[in-house]
């Protein structure tokens, strides 16, 4: 009874507060996109992964398939600006899902990595026999891989650092179109030198078919 | 009514390869611009000969944005791909033994310009993608223009 006369009298502060609060959490559920949606996105991409790469391989990390979304975020610097970037939200396996690097694709100069050359020239882009790269390779062979994959010097020595791994020797990245509209890159990348092929277009063009389409159909 | 003439992505577009020391750089044209069907007809209703594409994903197509002479190119509205051409045969003013030379020629003239726009800039492969789908199949395409 308490509660009730309680919610009466502050009815005018906690209605706009309870609608906040729902309009919030509607806008992140559409967002987010149906589960089970992703669910498939995910088989479609763990499906892609087992059908390129060899079966033989001892770790997952070896060889994966990565799901980026294009989004708009605040760069806080003076003054702040809004800018492109892509986003890891899926990827292939069980023990390789923890992704954080993001990419900048503000403009087409300025694009960072495979991914953001995709999206920024609209193309396949497959690079293979890439240099066997590590924390304690030669400088100059660190340049170079840089500059082929399109990403600074001190990422990669940040990233081989933190994984405590060497870099792929392969990728393809694959722009994504949802509605017509540039959405985001399917990228698989491989310790194998030449795990990607143009003989394998057909299979790459249909898993990303079906993953932009499922994206389309119920995801965000 | 003529039919639908596939075509495969690997017809037209070649990977383009770039090699530094032994690193391999292949590019290949996103497969949402490679056009994967094509057909034409002499369509009574509007006295035009019309050609149409087909793409990987269907769209909604606007008119009136881009018109040529004797050419109107139908575009996807998000995407700005080509889905379909009216050609104005009377318009082209072109002898009917030189029709399909004509009608080429006009099409080439017209997505030339249409590249040239600011906002089309990234459909630059689906234009040149089209063309040549078509001009690859010119024989099934212009089927019903005389040769």
């Amino acid at each position: 009874m308490q509660a009730v006369t309680w919610l009466k009298t502050t009815a005018r502060f906690t209605n706009p507060v309870i609608a906040g609060l729902w309009f919030v959490v509607d806008r992140s559920r559409k967002r987010a996109g149906a589960p089970t949606v992703w669910a498939a996105v995910k088989e479609c991409l763990d499906k892609l992964r087992d059908d390129v790469f060899p079966a033989e391989t001892e770790f997952e990390y070896e060889h994966r398939v990565t799901l980026f979304r294009l989004e708009r975020r605040w760069k806080w610097r003076l003054p702040p600006k809004r800018i492109r970037v892509l986003v890891p939200i899926l990827r292939s396996g069980f023990t390789t899902q923890i992704a954080s690097t993001v990419y900048s694709v503000d403009t087409e100069e300025k694009c960072e990595g495979v991914v953001g050359r995709t999206i920024a020239s609209n193309k396949v882009v497959i690079i293979n026999n890439l240099d066997d790269v590590g924390p304690n390779s030669d400088p100059e062979q660190i340049k170079k891989y840089a500059r082929v994959t399109n990403v600074s010097e001190p990422h990669l020595m940040d990233w081989m650092n933190r994984h405590e791994r060497r870099l792929p020797l392969s990728f393809c990245g694959m722009p994504l179109e949802v509605k017509n509209s540039p959405w985001g890159v399917v990228l698989l990348d491989s310790r194998e030198p030449q795990a990607v092929s143009v003989k394998k277009r057909k299979l790459y063009e249909l898993a990303g078919w079906l993953v932009g389409t499922l994206i389309e159909r119920g995801g965000s | 009514m003529s039919d639908w003439v596939r075509i495969e992505p690997d017809d037209i577009d070649q990977p383009n390869v770039e090699r530094l020391g032994h690193v391999e750089i292949t590019m290949l044209m996103s497969p949402y611009d490679v056009p994967r069907a094509v057909k034409g007809e002499y369509s009574r209703d509007i006295k035009k000969f019309v050609i149409e594409l087909r793409y990987q994903t269907d769209e909604t197509i606007t008119s009136g944005d881009a018109e040529f002479a004797g050419i109107s190119l139908w575009l996807g509205r998000s995407s700005g791909r080509i889905h379909r051409i009216d050609v104005d045969v009377d318009k082209l003013n072109v002898s009917s033994v030189g029709l399909r030379i004509g009608i080429e020629k006009a099409l080439s003239a017209a997505l030339d310009q249409l590249k040239h726009r600011p906002r089309y800039l990234n459909r630059v492969q689906n234009y040149d993608a089209a063309l040549s789908a078509i001009l690859r199949n010119e024989q099934r395409v212009f089927a019903e223009l005389p040769a």
